[in-house]
């Protein structure tokens, strides 16, 4: 229900950060301007490759390999920081050429949606900390670690292809 | 262990970061007259990559038939929403502006 309300939430996001592409294209590409569209290409390979991360560690998990599955885990959580800290970057660039939330509604918006996605993230990692730290030091996984291993990564790629279609609407 | 389940997650993606490079290296290196055509184009690459990942890492090629055409039908509509965006929006919110 959770990843319902948010997958809904954010493609109202996405609609409207179209319509405001497609209705106001001068302003729209005066604050895209601004930005690097490379650092978004290396934070969607680096998503891509979380998500593909995640889904290797639940199969593993489900197979019984709990430690492999864990290092996996921790590759995942990697590409999270790694994510956090390629955003951070940009905020900082964008900042200092004068792209600030006040500047224009392109800002407004940008700091707005890629700030939430951001946040998702971050709920993501703890969740991937929860999956490694309470649910892999065993040899084998209970049913209920299994089931917030496998929610913690439908959660994970809801979070990844979020991604890609904002990285289509700001950066493209 | 399934290994044919470990290869496809790798086929998975190596076609997603494909398709992402190709895509950003195609835009960035040629111009595109229409900026309408270029969002649709992008809109169904990004819907492409997006079913991708819903159906290989997030297991829906192993959920039930409702569920797959629940999550195919939400990618398909909001990736064909956007790419109809130049041609929606006049329709629908000019008579309100």
């Amino acid at each position: 229900m959770f990843i319902a309300i948010d997958a809904a939430m954010f493609s109202i996001i996405c609609l409207v950060m179209s319509y405001y592409r497609v209705t106001s294209p001068q302003a729209f590409g005066e604050g895209q301007a601004l930005l690097s569209s490379s650092t978004g290409l290396l934070n969607t390979l680096i998503l891509l490759s979380s998500s593909y991360f995640f889904a290797k560690a639940v199969s593993l998990a489900r197979a019984g390999a709990i430690q492999q599955a864990k290092r996996l885990f921790q590759a995942t959580l990697m590409c999270g920081v790694s994510f956090v800290l390629v955003k951070c970057f940009e905020y900082y660039e964008v900042i200092q050429q004068g792209g600030l939330y006040s500047t224009s509604t392109f800002f407004s918006y940008y700091y707005s949606f890629t700030g939430l996605h951001l946040f998702h993230v971050v709920l993501g990692m703890v969740g991937i900390t929860v999956c490694m730290r309470l649910y892999c030091q065993d040899q084998s996984l209970t049913p209920t670690g299994m089931v917030f291993i496998e929610s913690a990564g439908i959660y994970w790629h809801l979070v990844d292809m979020i991604w890609i279609f904002l990285f289509l609407l700001i950066y493209s | 262990m399934n290994i044919k389940t470990i290869r496809t997650y790798e086929l998975a993606w190596i076609s997603l970061l494909l398709i992402t490079v190709m895509a950003y290296w195609h835009f960035e290196t040629t111009s595109i007259t229409s900026s309408s055509i270029a969002l649709a184009v992008l809109a169904v690459v990004a819907g492409a990559k997006v079913s991708l990942v819903a159906y290989y890492f997030m297991e829906l090629n192993h959920s039930p038939t409702l569920a797959k055409v629940g999550v195919l039908s939400w990618i398909a509509a909001l990736a064909l929403l956007i790419a109809g965006m130049p041609y929606i929006a006049p329709i629908l919110f000019e008579p309100y502006l």
